[in-house]
């Protein structure tokens, strides 16, 4: 399974689409070939981000609000890759979140989101998303360290997805 | 009241406790994998963490209206080495509360 | 009618710090079991990330902080613990800065191991966030109002 990372066209649209930036933005790698109405995504949060001197002074911890955060991030590629929907969008619900490694800047994390009881897509034309649910998981060395069942609340804009030429042939690992 | 037999037990537990509440399918886990000498914690077994055995008594004390007092490391070495072991003790608990009421 | 305020444990008794404290001030009325505190949404794009979109999980690292310290006071175990759960979440629309958000927790399940709480958050008067959070005493010394070996359980769910 190839993965696209940020400095491929076609990965660097859909992180472009998804409208957060670094240090805010928690996907640097897609798998091209996810499974259906899902994506697999993955992140290393990195060891000088600002938010670890203070989570924790000399024990730096990932904070699960942002595993969380990143969760989402994983869900809107979903939606992206799989259903051609790219619109501005927030988390309004989460249901089974758990938390159950600590996880450490550097480590190398896949996440994987799921869609379920997507409403009212319709594709490029004419979208009338409103809620997104997805059920997503984030593994580290294919343990499972967090997961949660998140719903998005997307706002239904019909934005037209820019052309990408995806002229790469590089293959780089996730 | 529930009236429970140990086959609903079993099957609550599994079913309700295990399967649906830990969201085992995401680790790869079928309903059908789990048998009474699944090991629950070990690496052997099922690998779950301490978070996960937190989310077993939380969800056994709600499905079988039990209240668990003493969580130390002892009682879940004990108690949820294995499915049958955790069967064992929800039908212990749910038996005394049945004779002193 | 003036509030009571008998701060005895504190943001300053947080593992987290700045950047990271999502708590400004804490009060506590009569009812020991919960806490109010309150954080403002700044333009401070160290803790913020964009001011002009801040997003409800804020809100939810605000509650957890908030329950950490009155699991403190309740307990004594150093650090107040982690967050290993969330559940029944609903979050608002992203905010701007600057806002005052109000915050609330109360215990609704305490344990040697495992305490849940049900938190709110609210901006002018609206409701902006609420979640039931599960924080894990890792650090858990048995020392404290509940320590010794013994454990305190409440069930009183509401």
């Amino acid at each position: 399974m190839r993965s696209i990372t940020q400095d491929e066209p076609r990965c660097r649209a859909i992180l472009e689409a998804l409208r957060q930036r670094p240090p805010f933005l928690f996907i640097d790698a897609l798998d091209f070939r996810s499974p259906p109405a899902a994506a697999v995504a993955h992140f290393t949060f990195p060891e000088e981000a600002p938010y670890f001197e203070g989570h924790f002074p000399g024990d730096p911890v990932v904070p699960g609000v942002l595993l969380v955060e990143a969760m989402a991030q994983a869900t809107r590629c979903a939606l992206y890759l799989y259903l051609g929907v790219s619109a501005p969008g927030y988390l309004v619900r989460i249901e089974g979140c758990r938390f159950q490694k600590l996880v450490r800047p550097g480590e190398r994390l896949t996440l994987r989101a799921t869609i379920e009881d997507a409403e009212g897509l319709t594709g490029w034309a004419g979208t009338t998303v409103r809620m997104v649910g997805a059920r997503c998981t984030v593994f580290r060395s294919g343990k499972r360290v967090a997961r949660a069942r998140v719903t998005l609340h997307m706002e239904a804009l019909p934005v037209p997805l820019p052309e990408v030429s995806d002229t790469s042939n590089k293959s780089k690992g996730g | 009241m529930t009236t429970w037999t140990e086959g609903a037990i079993r099957d609550a537990i599994c079913n309700t406790v295990l399967f649906e509440g830990l969201e085992l399918d995401g680790l790869g886990v079928k309903l059908e994998d789990l048998k009474g000498e699944t090991m629950l914690l070990s690496e052997e077994g099922l690998a779950l963490d301490s978070v996960d055995a937190l989310e077993i008594i939380v969800a056994v004390q709600k499905v079988f209206g039990l209240s668990i007092p003493n969580l130390d490391t002892a009682f879940f070495e004990k108690n949820l080495r294995t499915v049958d072991t955790l069967v064992d003790y929800v039908v212990a608990s749910l038996n005394i509360t049945f004779e002193t009421a | 009618m003036a509030e009571r305020r008998r701060v005895f444990a504190g943001v300053g008794e947080l593992r987290q710090k700045r950047p990271f404290v999502y708590v400004d001030r804490v009060w506590q009325e009569d009812d020991a079991l919960s806490l109010k505190g309150v954080v403002t949404f700044d333009t401070s794009r160290e803790r913020f990330f964009d001011p002009e979109s801040v997003p409800g999980i804020f809100a939810l690292e605000a509650l957890a902080q908030l329950s950490g310290i009155l699991l403190l006071r309740l307990t004594g175990y150093p650090r107040g613990g982690l967050l290993v759960g969330l559940d029944d979440v609903e979050l608002g629309e992203l905010r701007r800065a600057p806002a005052d958000v109000h915050l609330y927790v109360h215990v609704v399940g305490l344990s040697s191991r495992l305490s849940r709480l049900r938190g709110t958050a609210h901006i002018d008067g609206c409701l902006w966030c609420r979640a039931l959070l599960a924080i894990h005493h890792q650090y858990a010394a048995g020392r404290g109002a509940f320590g010794g070996g013994g454990v305190y359980e409440i069930h009183n769910a509401r």
